[in-house]
């Protein structure tokens, strides 16, 4: 591997959780990632040269979850923000809570509050309440910024967004701070690639698609994620899985919705609950529990003619 | 094998691109050369190649293009190498190079190349043998005359009488002579040259048409992503828009005189590109409030607490949304045929980058009468009046038609099928406008002039374009 000189943090993708293993903070369970070198090394690369990296690739292929196993290998914290459709790029730097400082003043005037509370009130500072990008930004010790599924958003937003991440530091309008990162983050964006982003905004990013992984990968990560599974079934249900797939790219090319890497997850899981010899001689005839891989009538109907 | 930096032909790789139309940067390279620096790259050239993609390519069309310059020059960095063999080598190449243009003409050229150097060739030898001949006939005739008058200067004796009465004769037959040779060596000789010259013209003519041939290596970024064609296909198909574009003037004017690469020549016709048509649709917008009240007006509620004196409920208003309703009626197959690449990237980036609040698209054939269909094979058709029921006085309308600009003619009756279309446009909808593959030059005493005086009518250019949109903002 790569060794970054200089900043000293390096991603290997050699660091993985147990499984049953959960996150001190949040106490959601934690899953092993194994990304591709390639992958391994643009993180590396946007590490060392500080600027956010853009994932794309087809939804279930695992963009998000780079980000948590970035975290946990470095031990770092990890912000989210997750940006909908309503979003603006201020929201996620700081809210400046306008209502409570006119209700205050309202409470204030009517002799309600104490001393302190009015003191409070002048300083417009404590109105001001930071979202993921600022508390990034603000905290001493370097972390993790997941900006996910940016082309949610308007077209704008990620032109907003420029300043903050070229230089590093961004502007309360209303306090009139300015807040320089004191340990820039490692900046992580997903898209799903629903609309095209604005070339500014991709000009200042370095760029990765995550292909869907080659066989040998898709049988080391399934075997990996359950590792009391037998290994034909494991090794059959891989094999039925990528032919559905190369059928499913035949007949409806790369526009339609293709099955995923978490779609085959969530299918073994299903399949480990069942006795085994049941599975596996389900899995030579019909496609046991098509539900979980097939998400539309079109894709029903065209697998139900061929099997 | 352990590349040293110096050799890396990295500015080339970075000139290239740039001139294929990505948009990099001097920052964009610095980044590169600091990476280099600590190590990312320099194993082999896939690690190259993977470190340059990361950070210079943004969008599967353009990992396309990285891929084939980068192949392309790593196949040449290999020769330094080998040079000593290069030297030798060199004289030879030349003039094989000279004539391996031949092999790049196609076959109609060639056989007419061949030929007319054929013909040149028995032109000229016939000119020489005629001239030959016709030389030698003459050559035959005055030797019995010179013959002739010297024999009575042999056997008289006075000598000197005879001779300058008949020299005189012989006087007037040899002129003759030297005359008719001059006149077939300066026949024979202009013949030559004009020849030679020809032969040469034609020479320069065949080398400028298979350099142009050769030169066709800008790639478009159209090119299908996720695994698409094969570098082959990508060389024959449409350029790059944005190379295009600066060349053809599409861009500032100063672009146009740094910007004439000799690589490229302005013959294709896509003069708007990609990124020109996103933002020019993004102009069309008539952001209106409308649905769920989400937003907060500090303005309002700072108001209302200031007329009511005390503070209630803040003001919340909806937020502002795209209300454009477009509708896109794409003229498709017969006359334009070639300006299919053209309609499908205005619909393509009016559909995914115009940001627009409804788009509709419809295909017709010639003129819009009776049908319009929903896709542009001409399968599901809707009848128009039933379509012009759903829209409404918001609706602006985009036709894209060459309205008989393209095989030139006046057509009455298509004239007046489209006029009555555009009448029924009238009454339903808000601003229309028509736009017209062919330029402006081109519609004189065509259908397309009559329908200009309809609707307003523009080519498509960057300008046109944008003037189009201001009409349907109703400027």
């Amino acid at each position: 591997m790569v060794k970054a000189v200089g900043a000293g943090l390096e991603y290997t993708s050699k660091k993985q959780p147990k499984i049953g293993e959960r996150d001190p903070k949040t106490q959601q369970p934690l899953y092993p990632y194994f990304p591709n070198p390639e992958l391994v090394e643009a993180v590396n690369l946007a590490i060392y040269l500080e600027r956010p990296l853009l994932l794309k690739g087809e939804p279930g292929c695992g963009k998000t979850q780079l980000a948590k196993a970035l975290a946990y290998e470095l031990a770092l914290d990890l912000e989210t923000w997750f940006v909908k459709s309503t979003s603006r790029a201020k929201d996620g730097l700081y809210s400046y809570d306008a209502i409570g400082r006119l209700r205050d003043a309202q409470m204030a005037s009517t002799g309600r509050l104490s001393e302190q509370q009015i003191e409070r009130i002048d300083k417009p500072q404590s109105y001001v309440k930071l979202g993921p990008l600022g508390r990034a930004f603000v905290s001493p010790k370097k972390k993790v910024m997941l900006i996910d599924e940016i082309d949610k958003a308007d077209i704008d937003f990620p032109n907003d967004l420029l300043l903050e991440l070229d230089e590093k530091r961004f502007v309360i309008d209303e306090t009139g701070q300015t807040i320089p990162a004191q340990n820039p983050p490692i900046v992580i964006i997903t898209s799903n690639n629903e609309k095209d982003l604005p070339d500014a905004f991709l000009r200042r990013c370095l760029f990765y698609y995550i292909q869907f992984p080659e066989k040998q990968q898709l049988v080391n990560i399934v075997r990996q994620l359950f590792p009391g599974s037998s290994e034909i079934l494991l090794s059959k249900a891989t094999d039925r899985f990528l032919s559905l797939r190369d059928e499913m790219k035949r007949t409806t090319g790369f526009s339609g919705k293709l099955a995923s890497t978490s779609e085959l997850i969530d299918w073994i899981a299903v399949l480990n609950r069942y006795p085994q010899d049941e599975v596996i001689s389900k899995l030579e005839g019909k496609l046991p529990f098509p539900g979980v891989l097939l998400k539309s009538w079109e894709s029903h109907q065209q697998y139900l003619k061929s099997s | 094998m352990n590349l040293q930096q110096d050799d890396l032909p990295l500015i080339d790789l970075f000139d290239r691109l740039r001139d294929a139309g990505l948009p990099l940067g001097i920052g964009e390279y610095q980044l590169v050369i600091k990476a280099l620096q600590v190590g990312f790259g320099i194993p082999d050239h896939d690690a190259l190649a993977r470190l340059c993609r990361t950070l210079w390519v943004k969008t599967p069309e353009e990992e396309s293009i990285f891929d084939h310059h980068f192949q392309k020059l790593f196949s040449q960095a290999e020769l330094p190498q080998s040079s000593p063999k290069k030297e030798i080598v060199k004289p030879k190449k030349s003039l094989e190079q000279r004539f391996t243009f031949l092999k790049d003409l196609r076959p109609p050229e060639r056989f007419l190349s061949t030929t007319s150097l054929v013909l040149l060739i028995i032109f000229l030898s016939a000119t020489l043998s005629v001239g030959w001949y016709l030389q030698k006939t003459q050559r035959n005739a005055p030797n019995p005359e010179l013959v002739e008058p010297t024999k009575p200067n042999l056997t008289d004796v006075p000598l000197v009488e005879p001779t300058p009465i008949e020299t005189p004769e012989t006087i007037r037959t040899n002129p003759e002579q030297p005359l008719d040779i001059f006149k077939v060596v300066v026949f024979g000789s202009f013949l030559t040259t004009f020849s030679f010259s020809g032969t040469y013209a034609v020479w320069l003519l065949l080398q400028w048409l298979a350099s142009r041939r050769t030169q066709r290596e800008p790639l478009s970024p159209e090119a299908k992503p996720h695994g698409g064609p094969s570098i082959s296909e990508m060389i024959q198909s449409t350029e790059d828009p944005i190379q295009l574009a600066k060349a053809s003037g599409g861009g500032t004017t100063e672009s146009q005189n740094q910007s004439t690469p000799k690589l490229f020549k302005p013959t294709e016709y896509l003069p708007v590109t990609r990124r020109q048509m996103k933002q020019s649709w993004r102009f069309l917008r008539r952001p209106v409030r409308q649905g769920p009240r989400t937003e907060l007006d500090i303005d309002a509620t700072v108001e209302q607490f200031g007329r009511k004196g005390s503070f209630l409920e803040p003001v919340l208003v909806p937020r502002r949304v795209n209300q454009t309703e477009l509708l896109i009626l794409v003229d498709h197959d017969g006359s334009m045929v070639p300006f299919h690449d053209l309609s499908k990237r205005l619909v393509d980036t009016a559909v995914h980058a115009g940001r627009l609040g409804k788009t509709s698209l419809y295909y017709f054939q010639n003129c819009p009468t009776g049908y319009l269909w929903k896709d542009p094979y001409r399968q599901e058709a809707q009848a128009i009046p039933i379509l012009l029921e759903q829209l409404s006085k918001r609706t602006v309308v985009m036709i894209v038609s060459d309205a008989g600009a393209a095989r030139g003619g006046f057509n009455q009756h298509r004239l007046n099928l489209t006029i009555e279309f555009l009448e029924l446009l009238n009454n339903r909808v808000g601003y229309g406008t028509w736009l017209n593959p062919m330029s402006q030059e081109r519609w004189d005493n065509t259908t397309a002039a009559s329908i200009a005086g309809h609707i307003s009518m523009f080519e498509v250019s960057r300008q046109g374009f944008q003037q189009s949109i201001d009409v349907l903002r109703g400027r």
